[in-house]
């Protein structure tokens, strides 16, 4: 589904430079789910950028269904982030000016299809999250695990085959964390949906099928 | 997508809305300028209503003289201006021909309606030297004596059209208090200020100048004889003419010009104030958008991270662009539809008056459009920048 190969990443600024990522051969297999973990500053996000698409690997190639894809312009890029990858983050990442139907719609406004599509899907998928009572909600009225649902509801609604998640527990307690984890779960097991997930916590890391170790930019297991 | 635009914007009216009023309140500044503008340079295209090529004037200066030694005086030079073999016909004026800033007004009524016009006055061969064509009726005739009772005069057609709804001004009888004056005929235009000045209601009322009668002649200032040249009185022949008119009366003092020479100055006074008004107008847009520039920037500067997570969702860099700018323009559409409402009140209620709705409806258009390009060009380089905006960097701002 997606390889990488002798990835490295160097961030450079005017004056330091960063190895971010350093050797990193990966493979993760369709309908897998997948735990990246290692301490702070480690290369976690940066890793899970370069699976999905958001960031450039310095050196290295990356692979998404055996097409590689390290000279794509930006509208494939675009493409393939809308239509194969859904973004969970940390932080949610929801706009706060928009409603939670609207939020979970975002992806699909870059897609060609009617408006009500647009809705019926997207509420077909804030069901799926249990948030179906909530959508005229505004990010703000919610709770965290509430908004992290809808970030959910959000990579899902456009039927990624991907799933790439960066600490979706990060900012929650453990109870809603595990309910975050749940959704996961359920959606590896019943859509077959890859998933990748940086976490800290080990609790988390052991549901999944494998764990990738991370140190200092280098793959240690 | 632009459902989508819509939404937001709505959903941000209240940051949008200092913004809108913004642009609101340029649109209608603007729009206002413009009316003038529109209107000065439709003056422009439109006949003047006489012409002036070849024209010299004399103007007097008298001090101390009784109305009959004046009149006497001039009789005189009108035997001399008739022996001048240059001089094909001259006329006693008193029209304030490129002459902006004088022309004297009063009400004049006719049944119930009382309207403000200028007055001119013109001897019976003005007609002829200004080369002014007569659209009804006839000019004043030298050789009648007009009636006292009811004064005759010459009028504008747009004289004609305020107060006449059946279009026809000659025979009918306008009053200003106990006086009256009939309408023998009627002339286009005659707009005295230059090419950009407004039409007005004018009437010409007539000069007579002969051995029996002289038309009161109040003050020297104003009073011009204008001279039909044949094309070659030069600036000699003008010297040898003020000696000549020197020795008729040597405590006087005359003055020979073309009339053309005073037809630019003119035509830059009567620009003074849309000249002034434009310039404000260019300074407030200036300020605008730089304004515009800075808020769409700030704004844009601010999300940083919703645009890096539209990226991450799938919006290829170039959606992004038209977003911004979308934004900007949609935005602006709802300031000029709000902006359109006042905006119309112009014409309906006819807020200034003699300002046709067509020039309304250019100066709305013209202004609509500069707003619109202005937005444009002020979104544009924020929404540059916003296609630059690396994904995986933005959403690590927060
Ligand atoms: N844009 C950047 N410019 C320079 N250095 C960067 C940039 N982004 C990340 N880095 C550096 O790259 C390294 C890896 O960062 P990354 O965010 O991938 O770590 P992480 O494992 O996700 O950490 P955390 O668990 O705290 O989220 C860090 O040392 C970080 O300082
Ligand atoms: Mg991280």
């Amino acid at each position: 589904m997606i390889s990488l190969k002798g990835i490295e990443k160097v961030y450079r600024t005017d004056k330091i430079e960063t190895t971010a990522l350093r050797n990193i051969d990966l493979e993760v297999a369709q309908g897998e789910l997948v735990s990246v973990m290692g301490p702070s500053g480690c290369g976690k996000s940066t890793l899970l950028n370069i699976m999905g698409l958001l960031d450039k690997p310095t050196h290295g190639e990356v692979l998404i269904e055996n097409a590689l894809v390290n000279n794509y312009g930006d509208i494939r890029l675009a493409k393939l982030r809308n239509q194969k990858i859904g973004f969970i983050f940390q932080s949610f990442h929801l706009i706060n000016d928009l409603s939670v139907v609207d939020n979970v719609e975002l992806p699909l406004i870059y897609r060609l299809m009617p408006n009500k599509k647009r809705r019926e899907l997207a509420l077909a998928a804030l069901e799926r999250v249990g948030l179906s009572t909530r959508t005229r909600h505004f990010p703000n009225q919610l709770s965290g695990g509430q908004r992290q649902r809808v970030a959910i509801a959000r990579a899902i609604v456009g039927n990624p085959e991907i799933i790439l998640a960066d600490e979706p527990t990060g900012n929650l307690d453990s109870v809603m964390g595990n309910e975050i984890m749940d959704i996961l779960l359920m959606l590896n097991q019943e859509q077959g949906t890859t998933i990748v997930m940086v976490t800290h916590d080990e609790h988390l890391a052991i549901k999944t099928q494998r764990v990738i170790r991370l140190f200092d930019g280098a793959q240690v297991s | 997508m632009n459902n989508h635009l819509f939404k937001l914007i709505w959903n941000r009216r209240k940051r949008n809305f200092v913004t809108s009023l913004g642009i609101f309140i340029s649109f209608l500044v603007l729009f206002l300028v413009l009316v003038l503008i529109v209107k000065t340079m439709g003056n422009y295209v439109k006949p003047i209503g006489y012409e002036t090529d070849d024209l010299w004037f004399i103007t007097f200066d008298w001090i101390d003289h009784t109305e009959d030694e004046i009149k006497e005086t001039l009789l005189l030079v009108n035997q001399a201006l008739d022996m001048e073999p240059d001089i094909e016909e001259y006329a006693y004026s008193r029209a304030y021909i490129y002459s902006p800033m004088v022309m004297s007004a009063t009400n004049l009524s006719y049944e119930d309606a009382a309207l403000n016009c200028h007055i001119a006055w013109g001897d019976a061969s003005l007609a002829e030297v200004l080369s002014i064509p007569l659209a009804q009726g006839v000019w004043f005739d030298q050789q009648t004596t007009p009636d006292l009772l009811e004064e005759p005069i010459v009028v504008t057609q747009m004289l004609v059209d305020d107060f006449f709804s059946d279009g026809i001004g000659v025979g009918k009888v306008l009053e200003r208090g106990e006086d009256r004056f009939k309408i023998i005929g009627v002339i286009d235009e005659f707009r005295n200020g230059s090419k950009f000045s407004n039409s007005r209601r004018v009437i010409i009322r007539q000069m007579i100048h002969n051995a029996s009668t002289f038309t009161d002649l109040g003050e020297s200032m104003g009073l011009r004889i204008l001279l039909k040249v044949d094309g070659s009185l030069d600036a000699d022949n003008e010297m040898k003419l003020i000696k000549k008119l020197k020795a008729i009366a040597s405590d006087w003092s005359f003055d020979v010009r073309e009339l053309n020479s005073i037809k630019q100055s003119a035509a830059l006074w009567t620009l003074v104030f849309p000249g002034i008004l434009t310039i404000i107008c260019i300074f407030m847009l200036v300020n605008v958008g730089l304004g515009l520039f800075g808020v769409i920037w700030y704004r844009t500067d601010r999300r940083k991270s919703e645009i890096g997570l539209r990226r991450a969702l799938g919006a290829p860099a170039h959606k992004i662009y038209r977003q911004i700018i979308g934004e900007a323009l949609v935005l602006t559409t709802f300031s000029l539809l709000w902006g359109s409402l006042f905006a119309l009140q112009f014409p309906l209620l006819q807020v200034i008056p003699d300002i046709e709705t067509s020039t309304y409806m250019k100066a709305y258009l013209l202004a609509g459009l500069i707003i619109y390009i202005i937005t444009f060009f002020c979104a544009l380089y924020p929404s540059r920048k916003a296609t630059r905006i690396e994904p995986a960097m933005a959403l690590h701002y927060e």
